[in-house]
């Protein structure tokens, strides 16, 4: 296991930070180098100056350095990787790597936007923290856990294409606004979504465990939402009851996070046996009878 | 894109030496948002007197220079209209305890000029703006004041798109505004609303109601903060804890990204303001 701790290169940069900033960039990207491995590219110094002043206090340098260790890393066939002291930092995880690649990822803290954008992996990725606006926005492939909240537009664009199914996300404590916002495929198992979660959703699975919402599945045209009774469904949105292949569809995609979820019943369930134990979680039980379903109304739709 | 935060300490000192250097963590920490300008306004209820400071930028040549101006009570009007009349010349605070400094361009630029990290007292609100409907200028970064009531002021991420209306209205009201920001319409309504009702929940309130698009808002007062997003959600707001240690009180921190709590611990208690519901924390 590969264990990168950012506040080491935050160290780094804060040493050889200097009133010379142009001499600063190259000072510190033989010192990356030398030290991880990683070439920082020029375009970076221009961008720092431009935007930040100096290089040191750039936290797109912090960005950039660890998606390079990370892709470094494995490309070297390193599959377990943590990451300390990401302090919210914007797109860690934005690797692009065109196949999917096999790693499992722990983050220890806050990620901040765009965290796993575009991914492609097989593995799980897991943050132990709180996750900001776009978790893996425009994912292709990946399991995602969140042991803490989200905010805004979680697996946004999540992408189902002919060689990919989407992205699975988890999030223990909830979701702002919009999540699955244009979601064309993928899952998300989520204890609450704000308003509008599920907008012009085409295709995939969303299941809220919290409250009831509102405004959900706006303008959506394919995928589905399975929440509590009581949401208020968006403009282009209907509610409906859940029949025998709801109760399929609900066990197949809580079966992906069987493991961190602690299901204790999960292979019995079925329209006839609705309720399920949640062991890891204070939402100890949950009757499923108490669920409906949102789909696009197909009375509203050309 | 803006970036903004707040600050209020959980304890009944009104003059704490921390609030500047957090509010500066929590700028500098969301830089990355923004790069335009930058500005806090920090409250300190042992600075009161019975002098009030109008704050304006005075243009020459392209350049801006801050000037101040003490008042009475007495001569408030008077001086309000006098700035008012004098073209070269834009209000941007009307000050009794609270001390409000904005600059073009970065968070640790206006440290180095302002001594922001020094600044005492008991909360505050920061804001780096990114220009997308005015021009970038001191005067149109936040935070924005009122001269309807000394002691506002309020940061802004997002647009007001019915900005126009609600300006027209406020000025056939007859309320003054000095920019073209439609961040000021915020500071003009809300002001206005607590001088006529005398309740901050219910001038928020009627500000969701009256207010389309997209926006989150920390508005100040000596005795309050509070964060304020559209009925919507369609932007950003996070609030967290800092349960206090030995070297430092306890404090609410809010802000836009979630690294501007992290950088100050305040990642307790981390909740999301329910959209349409002002969320208001009251000075001990």
């Amino acid at each position: 296991m590969f264990v990168l701790d950012i506040d080491e290169i935050r160290a780094l940069a804060s040493e050889i930070a200097s009133k010379d900033v142009e001499n600063e960039f190259y000072v510190l990207k033989n010192a990356l180098l030398e030290k991880y491995g990683v070439l920082l590219p020029e375009g970076l110094k221009i961008a720092a100056l431009e935007k930040f002043g100096d290089i040191a206090s750039a936290p797109i340098l912090y960005e950039n350095v660890t998606n390079s260790i990370i892709r470094k890393k494995m490309q070297e066939g390193e599959n377990n990787i943590t990451i300390k002291n990401p302090r919210a930092l914007y797109r860690i995880g934005v690797l692009g790597f065109l196949e999917p690649v096999n790693f499992n990822l722990t983050i220890e803290g806050n990620v901040g936007n765009f965290f796993g954008a575009f991914c492609n992996f097989y593995g799980t990725w897991t943050i132990k923290g709180h996750a900001e606006n776009g978790l893996a926005d425009k994912g292709y492939c990946g399991k995602f856990v969140v042991d803490g909240l989200a905010t805004e537009l979680v697996g946004q664009n999540n992408q189902s294409t002919s060689y990919s199914h989407g992205v699975d996300i988890l999030v223990r404590k909830g979701c702002m606004e919009r999540a699955m916002a244009q979601a064309r495929g993928g899952n998300l198992v989520t204890f609450g979504a704000g308003f509008n979660s599920g907008i012009y959703m085409s295709d995939g699975i969303l299941i809220n465990l919290g409250n009831p919402g509102e405004q959900f599945g706006s303008g959506m045209v394919g995928g589905v939402i399975y929440t509590r009774q009581g949401t208020t469904p968006g403009k282009g949105a209907m509610i409906k009851k859940l029949d025998e292949n709801d109760y399929v569809k609900i066990k197949n995609t809580l079966k992906i996070f069987e493991q961190e979820l602690l299901i204790e019943n999960l292979n019995d369930f079925s329209h006839t046996n609705t309720k399920l134990v949640f062991t890891n979680i204070k939402h100890d039980e949950i009757d499923f009878k108490e669920f409906e379903k949102i789909v696009a109304d197909e009375n509203t739709m050309h | 894109m803006c970036g903004i935060c707040g600050i209020m300490i959980d304890d009944a000192e009104l003059r704490h030496p921390h609030v500047g250097s957090l509010l500066q963590d929590m700028m500098e920490s969301q830089q990355i948002r923004a790069q335009d300008g930058a500005g806090v306004a920090i409250f300190n209820k042992t600075n009161s007197s019975e002098t009030f400071r109008i704050k304006s930028f005075r243009e020459n040549e392209g350049n801006y220079v801050s000037n101040e101006t003490s008042s009475s009570q007495e001569k408030l009007d008077e001086n309000l209209i006098s700035l008012y009349d004098n073209d070269g010349c834009t209000f941007f605070s009307l000050e009794n305890e609270m001390t409000l400094i904005k600059e073009v361009g970065l968070a640790k630029d206006l440290d180095k000029k302002h001594s922001i990290r020094k600044m005492e007292g008991s909360h505050g609100i920061g804001h780096l703006r990114i220009a997308t409907s005015s021009r970038v200028t001191p005067y149109n970064t936040h935070p924005f004041s009122t001269t309807i009531l000394p002691d506002i002021a309020i940061v802004h991420n997002g647009e007001i798109t019915n900005y126009d209306m609600l300006r027209d209205s406020l000025e056939l009201e007859g309320y003054n505004f000095y920019t073209d920001s439609d961040s000021e319409v915020i500071a003009v309504f809300v002001a206005s609303r607590i001088l006529k009702h005398g309740d901050i929940e219910r001038a928020h309130r009627e500000f969701i109601a009256k207010a389309d698009g997209p926006f989150t808002y920390i508005a100040a007062t000596p005795d309050s903060l509070a964060i304020v997003r559209d009925k919507f959600g369609t932007r950003k707001g996070i609030i967290g804890y800092n349960p206090g240690t030995k070297e430092h009180p306890p404090f609410w921190a809010m802000a836009t990204d979630l690294s501007a709590l992290d950088v100050i611990g305040a990642t307790t208690k981390i909740e999301t303001p329910h959209p349409g519901k002002p969320k208001i924390f009251f000075r001990n």
